[in-house]
C-alpha cells in the first residue's frame, strides 16, 4: 500500500464576493511509495502549491480524499490538526520561515518543544541531524547571521527532527543562488537515501531532476509523469526539458 | 499636476490607514479639548474674585503648562508611529513616479486633514464639555456664586494656535525626515533582521540600586519638613530605576530563564520567554513610560482624593479649637517702652464669654496656658534655636506645671517639680530616652516619671506635624519665662524674630452656624475694645472653611483632570504599542502554525505575553505606590491631612478604579491586535 494516495482531488475557489468560480483543481490523482523522492512540476498558477497546501492539511479540498499512512487527512478533526501536522509532515518552505527571534539550534527545537519532548531526548536528535546536515557550527548562531543555504538546511533539520512520514518541499531551492541550491539539492538525495519519503512541488528543472519520479500538473490536472530510473541527473535533466518544451509548445504526449 | 490630486490621495490614504489614524485624530482631538477646557476654566477663575480664586489659578495654571508638555509628546509620539508604518507606501509612490516634494505635499495634506479636523473637532467637543465641567468644579466646590459659563473665545484662540502650531512642526518634521530618506530604504521593510538583546548586568544593577535608594529614602523619612525635597529626589532616583530595570533587568531576568534549559524548553516558556526578550527590546522604553505615568496617576489622585474626602479631618488638624486666641506676655518689653498692662487671664475669659452670650453661643473645652514654642536642633542634648536649613528640626514646645495639671479634669496630675528638673514627652524615642536636657544655657534634669505617662490629647495635638518634637513642662511660670529669655539669648541672629511667652485660650463653640461665624468675625474688635494687651492671634474654623473647600476642591479637581490626560496618554502609549506588535508577530505567528502549533495554542501564547507585558507596568506602579506610602503620607501632615485610615481607603479606591479603566483599554487594545495577527 502506498504510503500516499491521493484520489479525485478537486479544489475550486469562490472569489470573495461571491459570482466567479476558479477551479485550482480539478480530478487529481496519485500515490507516492514509502521512500520514494517525487517531484510535481508545474508552472505559476498550475494549481501545483493548492495541491500542496491541500496535502499538508492547511487547506481542504472541494472533493476527493488524501490519504496519508492509511489515514484520511479530510477526517482529522480541526483540532487535532495541528498535533496531526506535527507528527507525520515536515516542511521545507521557499522562504525558510525561520523565526528572527530564535537561534538556528532553538528553531529546529521547535517542534519538539511543541510535543512536549524531554530536552535530553531533543538534544541527541538535534546533534545526529545537526552533523549531517552540516549545520553543527552554526547552532548558537541566528537565522540573520547565516547564509541561505545555511537557512534551508535549518529548515530541513526542523523539518526531518520529528521523522515525519513525509516531507514535503515547497521550491526548496527558489531563494537560493545555483551553487547553495545545488549543493541543497544533493542533500535532498542524501536524506532521501536514507529513506525518507519527499514530495517536492518545483518548476525549477535542476531540482526535479534530482527526484526519482517527476509528475507534470498543468491547469490543475495531473497529465503526465516520468520515472528517473537509471539516468543520471543529467540525463533526467534534458528529459524533464524536453518534456517541458512539448507541453509548452501544446503538442501531444503519448507514452 | 492637478493640484487637488494630493488632497484626494490624501483623503484616500486617511481612509486606507484608518486604524492608524483613527488614533492620531483621537489623540489630537482629546488633547485639544482638555486644552481648551483647562484654559477656559483658568481664564473664568481668573477674572472671577472669589476666596481661594487666586490660590486655583496658580494650581490651574501649573496643569495648562503640564497639559501643554503632554499634548506635544502625545501627538509626536502617534505622528512617528504613523509614519514608521507607512515607509513602504511612501516608497511605492516614489517609485512609481512621484517626487519627494509630491509625496511632501500628500503627507501635508493628511495632517492638515487629520490633524486641523481632529482639532476642530476636538474645540467643539470641549466647548460642549467645559460647561458641563465647569458646573462640576462648581458643585463641588459647593459655590453658588451663579456666573455664567460661555464660550470663551480667548481660550480657543490660545488652543487653537498650540495646536496649529504643534501640527506645523508635525509637518515639517515629516518632511524634514522624507527628504533625508533614500527611495531604497522608503521601500525596504523594517526586518531587517533583530539583534538578540544582550543583558547588561552592570545597568541592571545600577537600576536596583538606584530603585532601591528611592525605596529606602521614601521608607526612612520621618521629618516632614524634608519630606518634599527627599520626595523630589527619590522620585528621580524611581523613575531612573524604573527606566534601567524596564531596559536591562527585565532582559538580564529572562537571560537567566533562558539558561536553565529544563524550564526554557517547554511548550509554553519556549515562545514566550523568546518573544518577551524582544518585546521588552522594543517597549521597555514605552512600559517604563506606562508605569512612571500610572505612578503619577495614582499618586496624583490618591492624595487629592484623600485631601477633599478629608477636609473635616484637615481642618480640625489644622485648628485643634473651633476658636484659638493667643496673646503675647512680654511686661519687661512693655517697661522699657514706658507702658504697663494688666495681664490678668481672666479678663481675657470674661470679654469672651460676655461675647458669648451675646452672640447666643456657648463655650466649650475652655482652655488656657502658658506657653513658649519654637524650633530648633538638639545636638549631644544640647536644645538651640534655629530655623535655618534642611537638616532636621525639633520643635520645642514648653507649659508650666500647673497649667499642664489644671488642663484635664479628673486628672491625677504630675508631682511638684524642683527648678532645674523637668518633665519631658517626645515620640521620639531618641528624645524620650534623655535623661537630662540642656535649653541653651540651662541644665534640666528629666523627672523620671515622663517615661511611664502618655502625653494627654490635648496637649499631643498641640505638637502636630512635627515627628520630632518635645514637649516640656516646667516647674513654674517664673522658670517658662527663663527659659524664653534663654532661647531669645541664643539667637544668632535678629532675623530669627523673638520667641515670646504666650497665653492662650481656646475653646469649642455651640450654637446655630451663623451665630458662630458672626462671633468669630467680632471677636478681636471685642478684645481689643476692653483693652486686652497684645492680641496675637484670633482665629477660629469657621472663617477659613469655604477657602479650604475651594482649594482642596480645586486641587481635587485638577487632580482628576490631570489624572485623566496621564490616563489618556497611557492609553494611547498602550494602543500604539498593540497595533505596532501585531504587525510584526503576525508572521511570527503564521510559521508557528506551519510547523505544528494549533489556533488555539498560538492564541493562548499571546495572551500570556500581551498580559504579561500589560500587567507589569501597573504592578509595579502599585509597587511603587507601596513604598511611597511613607512619604506621601508626611507630605499630607503637611497639609494637615493625618487621618491613616482614610488616605489608606483612598489610594485603595483609586488604584482600584484605576486598574478597571486599565483592564477595559486592555481588553479594547486586544482586539485590535488579535485581529492583526489573526487576520
Amino acid at each position: 500500500m502506498p504510503l500516499l494516495t491521493v484520489n479525485n482531488l478537486k479544489k475550486v475557489y469562490t472569489t470573495r464576493f461571491g459570482g466567479n468560480k476558479v477551479t485550482a483543481l480539478k480530478n487529481v490523482n496519485f500515490s507516492v511509495e514509502e521512500g520514494e523522492f517525487a517531484a510535481i512540476m508545474g508552472e505559476s498558477g498550475s494549481g501545483k502549491t493548492t495541491l500542496l497546501n491541500i496535502l499538508a492539511t492547511m487547506d481542504r479540498p472541494t472533493s476527493g480524499e488524501v490519504i496519508l499512512n492509511g489515514r484520511n487527512t479530510g477526517s482529522i478533526h480541526e483540532n487535532e490538526l495541528a498535533k496531526f501536522r506535527r507528527e507525520h509532515l515536515g516542511f521545507v518552505f521557499q522562504d525558510f520561515n525561520l523565526l528572527d527571534t530564535f537561534s538556528i539550534e532553538d528553531n529546529i527545537y521547535l517542534p519538539l518543544v511543541l510535543a512536549g519532548k524531554e530536552y535530553g531526548e531533543m538534544n541527541d536528535k538535534l546533534k545526529s541531524i545537526a552533523i549531517k546536515l552540516g549545520i553543527s557550527d552554526i547552532l548558537k548562531k541566528y537565522p540573520y547571521e547565516v547564509s541561505g543555504g545555511q537557512k534551508q538546511r535549518t529548515a530541513i533539520a526542523r523539518a526531518l527532527i520529528t521523522d515525519p512520514a513525509i516531507l514535503l518541499a515547497d521550491e526548496p531551492t527558489g531563494a537560493l543562488d545555483s551553487k547553495s541550491a545545488g549543493a541543497l539539492l544533493k542533500t535532498f538525495s542524501d536524506i532521501h537515501k536514507d529513506g525518507q519519503t519527499i514530495l517536492m512541488v518545483t518548476h525549477s528543472v535542476k531540482a526535479a531532476s534530482h527526484a526519482g519520479r517527476v509528475l507534470f500538473i498543468k491547469d490543475g490536472e495531473i497529465f503526465h509523469q516520468i520515472y528517473k530510473g537509471n539516468m543520471t541527473n543529467d540525463e533526467m535533466y534534458m528529459k524533464i526539458s524536453n518534456t517541458l518544451t512539448i507541453l509548452l509548445s501544446g503538442g501531444d504526449l503519448s507514452e | 499636476m492637478n493640484k487637488s490630486i494630493y488632497r484626494k490621495l490624501a483623503i484616500n490614504n486617511i481612509r486606507k490607514n484608518k486604524s492608524t489614524y483613527l488614533p492620531f485624530g483621537l489623540a489630537g482631538g482629546t488633547m485639544t479639548a482638555l486644552f481648551y477646557m483647562l484654559i477656559s476654566i483658568r481664564n473664568q477663575v481668573a477674572v472671577t474674585a472669589f476666596v481661594g480664586g487666586s490660590d486655583m489659578k496658580i494650581i490651574l495654571n501649573l496643569g495648562v503648562w503640564v497639559c501643554c508638555i503632554f499634548s506635544v509628546l502625545v501627538i509626536f509620539y502617534t505622528n512617528g508611529f504613523l509614519l514608521k508604518r507607512r515607509n513602504k507606501e511612501l516608497g511605492l509612490y516614489n517609485v512609481l513616479g512621484m517626487e519627494k516634494r509630491h509625496i511632501g505635499k500628500v503627507l501635508f495634506w493628511e495632517i492638515i486633514l487629520a490633524g486641523f479636523g481632529s482639532m476642530i473637532g476636538g474645540l467643539l467637543g470641549g466647548l460642549l464639555f467645559a460647561k458641563l465641567m465647569f458646573l462640576v468644579l462648581l458643585n463641588m466646590l459647593h459655590l453658588n456664586t451663579g456666573f455664567e459659563f460661555g464660550i470663551s473665545f480667548d481660550a480657543a484662540a490660545v488652543t487653537l494656535g498650540l495646536f496649529t502650531l504643534i501640527f506645523i512642526v508635525t509637518i515639517l518634521y515629516n518632511n524634514l525626515r522624507l527628504i533625508r530618506l533614500k527611495p531604497i530604504e522608503l521601500l525596504q521593510e523594517s526586518n531587517a533582521g533583530e539583534r538578540e538583546p544582550r543583558a547588561k548586568w552592570v545597568l541592571a544593577i545600577l537600576g536596583v540600586i538606584c530603585l532601591s535608594a528611592g525605596y529606602y529614602l521614601a521608607i526612612t523619612t520621618q521629618n516632614p519638613i524634608e519630606a518634599l525635597f527627599v520626595f523630589f529626589i527619590a522620585v528621580l532616583l524611581v523613575i531612573a530605576g524604573t527606566f534601567l530595570l524596564f531596559i536591562t533587568g527585565s532582559i538580564a531576568f529572562l537571560k537567566i530563564l533562558k539558561k536553565n534549559k529544563g524550564y526554557y524548553y517547554h511548550k509554553t516558556h519556549f515562545i514566550t520567554v523568546s518573544g518577551m526578550m524582544y518585546r521588552m527590546k522594543q517597549n521597555a522604553v514605552g512600559l517604563a513610560e506606562i508605569c512612571i505615568l500610572s505612578t503619577a496617576v495614582l499618586v496624583v489622585l490618591s492624595t487629592t482624593v484623600s485631601l477633599y474626602v478629608g477636609i473635616d479631618d484637615v481642618m480640625r488638624t489644622r485648628y485643634p479649637s473651633d476658636v484659638i486666641t493667643n496673646y503675647i506676655y512680654e511686661p519687661e518689653e512693655d517697661a522699657k517702652n514706658g507702658m504697663e498692662y494688666d495681664y490678668d487671664p481672666s479678663l481675657i475669659a470674661e470679654t469672651i464669654r460676655d461675647h458669648a452670650m451675646k452672640y447666643d453661643v456657648q463655650m466649650e473645652d475652655i482652655q488656657g496656658h502658658y506657653s513658649i514654642g519654637t524650633v530648633g536642633k538638639i545636638n549631644e542634648g544640647r536644645f538651640t534655636p534655629d530655623y535655618y536649613g534642611l537638616d532636621s528640626k525639633v520643635f520645642l514646645y514648653a507649659i508650666t506645671l500647673a497649667d499642664y495639671n489644671s488642663a484635664v479634669e479628673g486628672n491625677a496630675g504630675l508631682a511638684p517639680l524642683d527648678n532645674d528638673h523637668i518633665y519631658l514627652f517626645s515620640i521620639s524615642p531618641e528624645f524620650a530616652s534623655m535623661d537630662s536636657i540642656a535649653i541653651t544655657d540651662e541644665v534640666f534634669r528629666v523627672d523620671p516619671a515622663s517615661s511611664d505617662m502618655e502625653l494627654d490629647e490635648v496637649w499631643a495635638k498641640r505638637l502636630g506635624i512635627y515627628a520630632d518634637a518635645i514637649f516640656v513642662v516646667v516647674s513654674d511660670f517664673d522658670e517658662l519665662v527663663l527659659m524664653q529669655t534663654g532661647i531669645n539669648d541664643a539667637k544668632s541672629s535678629d532675623d530669627m524674630g523673638i520667641t515670646s511667652v504666650m497665653y492662650n485660650y481656646e475653646f469649642n463653640l455651640e450654637g446655630n452656624l451663623s451665630d458662630k461665624e458672626e462671633f468669630s468675625r467680632t471677636l478681636r474688635a471685642a478684645l481689643n475694645e476692653a483693652d486686652i494687651p497684645h492680641v496675637a492671634t484670633v482665629e477660629n474654623i469657621f472663617t477659613p472653611r469655604q477657602e479650604f473647600i475651594e482649594l482642596y476642591g480645586s486641587l481635587f479637581f485638577i487632580g482628576i483632570f490631570i489624572g485623566a490626560i496621564f490616563l489618556m496618554a497611557t492609553a494611547m502609549i498602550i494602543y500604539y504599542k498593540q497595533i505596532s506588535e501585531g504587525y510584526e508577530d503576525r508572521g511570527r505567528f503564521v510559521i508557528m502554525q506551519n510547523v505544528g502549533m494549533s489556533r488555539e495554542e498560538v492564541k493562548r501564547v499571546i495572551k500570556n505575553q500581551i498580559r504579561t507585558v500589560f500587567y507589569l507596568p501597573i504592578m509595579l506602579a502599585i509597587v511603587h505606590i507601596a513604598f511611597a506610602f511613607n512619604i506621601i503620607l508626611k507630605l499630607l501632615a503637611m497639609l494637615n491631612l493625618t487621618n491613616v485610615t482614610l488616605f489608606i481607603g483612598c489610594t485603595l479606591g483609586t488604584i482600584l478604579v484605576f486598574a478597571i479603566i486599565y483592564w477595559i483599554v486592555y481588553k479594547l487594545t486586544a482586539r485590535s491586535y488579535y485581529q492583526l495577527v489573526h487576520s
